[in-house]
């Protein structure tokens, strides 16, 4: 036998099929008429021969079955009836089969989404060479309480020439730089310098042109750049011929020298967000800018900590031994540094924790409950298929009777299911790409590589995967059943379907009250979440930022010249500051404007400094946040004035060196002392307290406020700030008005961060917000899943309960009687689902310790109102059923079957 | 006329005369056998393999039908529609080169545990 002329009989047959039962047909027929005729001729009459040929024959029916078998296509052709067959049953009960698709599509849907995110963040590995060998060295204030502060740069140096653990080290310093194009208004872009061991460190090497050298990394080196891949497409249309060309950074002219291809700023971005302080670098979006550190001891003491530190592992080391000698290393260097590195040391930590710290418990989080997600949906579309199993008994029953074999219908199911999950499928893949845009529109930009998350293949299979699992599993259930029912019973509606029923509804029961029990644990999670993040927003920040319009910028040296011989009297940048001050106010809509060194969201920077006096004492204490500001800050920000004064115009850069401190700082370092009139000292100048102001919360709206002193700008002059606008309207309003001013006083400025600040504010706890609101709408798509199973179940129950119910009220039991029975039964469910559910919930508090804010863990109006809310919303559920069942008629009850 | 054969056949359903049903595996065989003379359709078959078996074998009509169309899946026949003497439409089947080549080798099996069959069955004497 060939294999071709088989598959060539198969094909033929299977798509002429009805060409080829037609021609069997016509063969039995003529095979009869010749039979008869035989038959005839032996002198039977015609009656008789006929009898006689169909006798012999038997049935033509079955011979065309057995005929159809020997074809070798009826697999497929049966295959073909019971998709055929599946999809008039599904549209025959568009009831069923609609919320079946909606639940899988919502399950499998969100699931991928979220899947998708974890893929792209998480599971797949960062783009450098062995990354789980690449460590951050990290090193510490211990008076300060930090424990993530970049290097200096001769400790760093002697890291390199001490740690044996370590191959090489690489200084990072992110930095905004103004990229000024020959035509067209200048852009802040963002830069990193690095170390030359930075490429062979992650081992990445250029996509054009060369890195940079050792020799080009001495201080006062030339200027060099390698240009980011995207910011290479983008600015200059990924043209080679860039290389070599010069362009204007910092009004300096800088040749480029290569392209580094997109991805290998990985986790430098994140690196630079957990560190407790850095210089004003925004670390989000891909690195546009590469330049080389260029410095030397002498430019960069010991005492000054500028450079976060990469490291890599040498070969056969294990992390633990890298951290130990670090740990030395950095002891070490306090004991030899007594003066510039005391309470300083060194401690490593991996990339991977590093990048990923922060945002693996949300992850966690959110992963744990789009699988309880996922589950739910699964238990829906279960008890869905497994009502409808049960309902079909006696169809499977029948058409068991009339021949089918069990594995036909275990395929019917089968592929009944598989059609189901499949719509849900290609339905979710819709969910998953409308989810996922508006996860990553709500998520904060600081989470690694969340720019390229796209709906992904391998999350698809999973959910759908998972999805497929749950409907087989129950959905054969039936189908295997159908093998154990007594046909006669089932067919005539007696039998042992009343105990198998009562089987199945344990079962369904069981999965309801399952369902319930995980939404309610996702509900209190969510609800927690949601007071953590009403608690964020109902913080007293100690500024108003309703209404205030905020713009950064940074004024290149090349027009600002900073002579620090001459400090404060910096002219061209007071000049500007007060050009732009009282140019501001004159815009329309503005009621105050205030300049700030930082904005009020804005870390900063810290200094030592001692009080004047007590010199000893002040040595041990944390250095402390310095923010310079225009005088009209405090009245800009509202920030409310606890004593003494706040600054006026009489603080000139040559009136005697004044500054406020806030509230921390006048607890920390003065306690019960009056501050004012006291001094702080610090750049080699005494400053007298003048005031004290609120707290403004400078680290976050939940972190602690650090001590802090504020300076008029006139003495202490920044040649980076803020500029905010306090406007008596929209301050979006006045934004173009402000652009204009910047472009009238300096137009080869570039500006950023240009927004109301409340949107600063939101964008502050973005990541809370995120989890929060994924959460919650998990946990809301989770309740309305679960209301519709408990609602679908006692349906399914009441109806089932039909003629017992019927009986009781033909007995005499009041309606009001028959509602009561069916909703006890539906509370009782109800009330095991919460109470597991509470319990889940209380295990699932461990996972957000970290996301609670301002309530406890077991937060009482969370724990009480949800457990109230789901009884309530059950209640709702169950009510219809109950109404139902109390409107039985009990004659036609007791006729049905 | 009556022939005593089919007055037994009158009392008993269909297929339990006392002719012999065809042996298993063997039907393939006396299909191509058969059709190695000429190109006939089923029914002929059926009559024609009775009357070279002088009415010993009889064909289960039932069992024709889906060993024609493994025959013809095997490549082995092939079928066509023709017209018969009498001027009706009929299928012929028609035995391919495959189907020759089969045959000779299904022969020579047939052959070999017939010849072993007997040599079984004549056994006289000790045993081997």
């Amino acid at each position: 036998m060939s294999l071709y002329s088989d598959m060539r009989a198969r094909l033929r047959s299977l798509f002429g099929g009805t060409r080829a039962d037609q021609d069997s047909v016509e063969e039995f027929q003529f095979h009869l008429e010749m039979e008869t005729q035989k038959y005839r001729n032996r002198g039977l009459s015609d009656t008789e021969a006929r009898r006689r040929a169909y006798l012999a024959f038997g049935s033509t029916a079955s011979a065309r079955e057995t005929t159809r078998d020997a074809r070798g296509v009826r697999w497929i052709e049966d295959t073909l009836r019971d998709i055929r067959y599946s999809i008039q049953h599904l549209l025959h009960a568009p009831g069923f089969s609609v919320v079946a698709i909606f639940t899988l599509a919502l399950g499998i849907g969100t699931t991928t989404a979220i899947f998708s995110v974890i893929d792209g963040v998480l599971t797949r590995p960062a783009p450098f060479v062995d990354p789980d060998r690449l460590v951050v060295i990290w090193e510490q204030d211990r008076q300060s309480g930090t424990f993530r502060e970049p290097s200096s740069w001769p400790d760093l140096q002697d890291l390199r020439t001490q740690a044996s653990t370590l191959t090489d080290a690489t200084a990072l310093q992110g930095t905004e730089i103004t990229y000024s194009p020959d035509q067209g208004a200048p852009v802040r872009v963002s830069g990193m310098r690095v170390n030359p061991q930075f490429f062979s460190l992650v081992g990445i090497t250029p996509l054009l042109g060369r890195e940079f050298t050792v020799e080009e990394d001495q201080a006062g080196g030339p200027g060099v750049v390698l240009l980011g891949e995207s910011f290479w497409r983008a600015t200059f249309a990924a043209d080679s011929a860039i290389l070599g060309e010069t362009i204007r950074l910092d009004g300096t002219p800088v040749q480029v020298i290569g392209v580094l291809p997109s991805g290998v700023d990985f986790g430098l971005n994140q690196i630079h967000a957990r560190a407790d302080y850095t210089a004003s670098y925004a670390a989000t979006g891909e690195v546009n800018l590469w330049l080389p550190i260029q410095t030397n001891e002498t430019l960069t003491s010991r005492f000054t900590h500028p450079y976060l530190v990469l490291a890599r592992l040498a070969p056969d080391v294990t992390f633990a031994a890298a951290q130990e000698e670090v740990t030395r290393i950095g002891t070490r260097l306090e004991e030899t540094y007594p003066r510039a590195n005391e309470a300083r040391g060194m401690d490593a930590e991996r990339l991977d924790d590093t990048v990923f710290g922060p945002i693996r418990p949300t992850l966690t989080l959110l992963s744990i409950a789009v699988v309880l997600l996922l589950l739910v949906a699964s238990v829906n579309v279960a008890n869905l298929l497994l009502a409808r199993g049960i309902s079909r008994t006696r169809e499977l029953a029948v058409r068991c009777a009339l021949g089918a074999g069990t594995g036909r219908l275990s395929r019917q199911v089968l592929i009944e299911t598989l059609l189901l999950t499949l719509v849900g499928a290609i339905a979710g893949i819709g969910v998953a790409t409308l989810g996922l845009k508006t996860l990553l529109a709500l998520a904060p930009a600081d989470i690694p590589r969340i720019g390229s998350v796209g709906v992904n293949g391998r999350a698809l299979g999973l959910s759908l995967g998972l999805g497929l699992l749950v409907g087989l599993g129950f959905g054969l259930i039936p189908a295997l059943k159908a093998r154990a029912v007594n046909v006669m019973d089932t067919v005539r509606g007696t039998g042992p379907t009343l105990a198998s029923d009562r089987r199945h509804s344990r079962m369904r029961q069981l999965l309801v009250a399952v369902e319930l029990a995980l939404s309610v644990t996702l509900v209190v999670s969510a609800g927690l979440l949601i007071r953590s993040f009403q608690s964020v927003l109902q913080v007293d920040p100690g500024f108003t930022a309703h209404g205030v319009l905020k713009a950064e910028y940074q004024l290149p040296t090349a027009r600002y010249p900073r002579n620090f011989d001459q400090y404060p009297n910096f002219a061209e940048i007071h000049s500007f500051n007060s050009r732009l001050l009282n140019q501001i106010r004159q815009i329309p809509g503005v009621t105050t404007a205030a300049l700030s060194g930082s904005h009020p969201l804005d870390r900063g920077f810290t200094n030592s400094f001692t009080v004047v006096g007590r010199e000893d004492e002040s040595a041990d204490w944390p250095e402390i946040s310095i923010r310079g500001v225009s005088d009209d800050y405090f009245r800009t920000m509202l920030v409310s004035l606890r004593v003494g004064r706040t600054f006026t115009d009489g603080d000139g850069t040559s009136s005697p060196p004044v500054v406020i401190i806030n509230q921390a700082a006048s607890e920390r370092f003065f306690g019960d002392r009056d501050p004012i009139g006291q001094e702080l000292r610090f750049w080699g100048t005494n400053r007298q307290i003048v005031g004290v102001i609120a707290n403004e919360r400078i680290h976050g709206l939940t972190a602690t406020v650090p001590p802090a002193a504020y300076t008029p700008l006139t003495q202490t002059p920044f040649d980076h700030g803020a500029l905010l606008v306090r406007t008596d309207g929209d301050p979006i309003a006045v934004a173009g008005a402000v652009q204009n001013v910047f472009g009238e006083i300096d137009p080869a400025l570039a500006i950023y961060g240009l927004e109301p600040f409340e949107d600063t504010v939101l964008a502050s706890v973005s990541g809370r917000r995120f989890t929060m609101f994924v959460l919650a709408a998990f946990a809301g798509v989770t309740l309305l899943l679960s209301l519709v199973g408990i609602h679908g179940v006692l349906s399914y129950m009441t109806a089932q309960r039909t003629r017992e119910l019927g009986i009781r009220l033909a007995l005499g039991a009041t309606p009001p009687e028959v509602v009561g029975l069916v909703m006890r039964g539906g509370l009782w469910l109800a009330t095991v689902g919460v109470v597991v559910g509470l319990i889940g919930a209380i295990l699932g508090t461990r996972l957000m310790a970290g996301m609670l804010y301002g309530i406890a863990p077991m937060d009482p109006l969370t724990f009480l109102g949800v457990p109230l809310l789901m009884l309530v919303a059950s209640a709702a559920a169950i009510w219809f059923p109950a109404r139902r069942a109390a409107r039985i008629n009990p004659t036609e009850a007791l006729r049905i079957e | 006329m009556l022939v005593p054969l089919d007055r037994r056949e009158e009392t008993k359903i269909p297929n339990s005369r006392c002719r012999t049903d065809v042996l298993q595996g063997t039907l393939e065989l006396l299909i191509l056998k058969t059709l190695s003379l000429a190109p006939i359709h089923g029914w002929g078959l059926t009559q024609r393999i009775e009357q070279m078996s002088d009415q010993v074998f009889a064909i289960n009509q039932g069992s024709l039908y889906p060993a024609l169309e493994r025959l013809k899946r095997k490549g082995w026949i092939r079928d066509e529609w023709r017209l018969t003497e009498n001027n009706r439409r009929a299928r012929y089947y028609t035995l391919t080169p495959a189907g020759r080549r089969q045959l000779s080798v299904e022969r020579s099996l047939w052959e070999r545990s017939a010849a072993a069959m007997t040599q079984i069955l004549n056994w006289v004497g000790d045993l081997p």
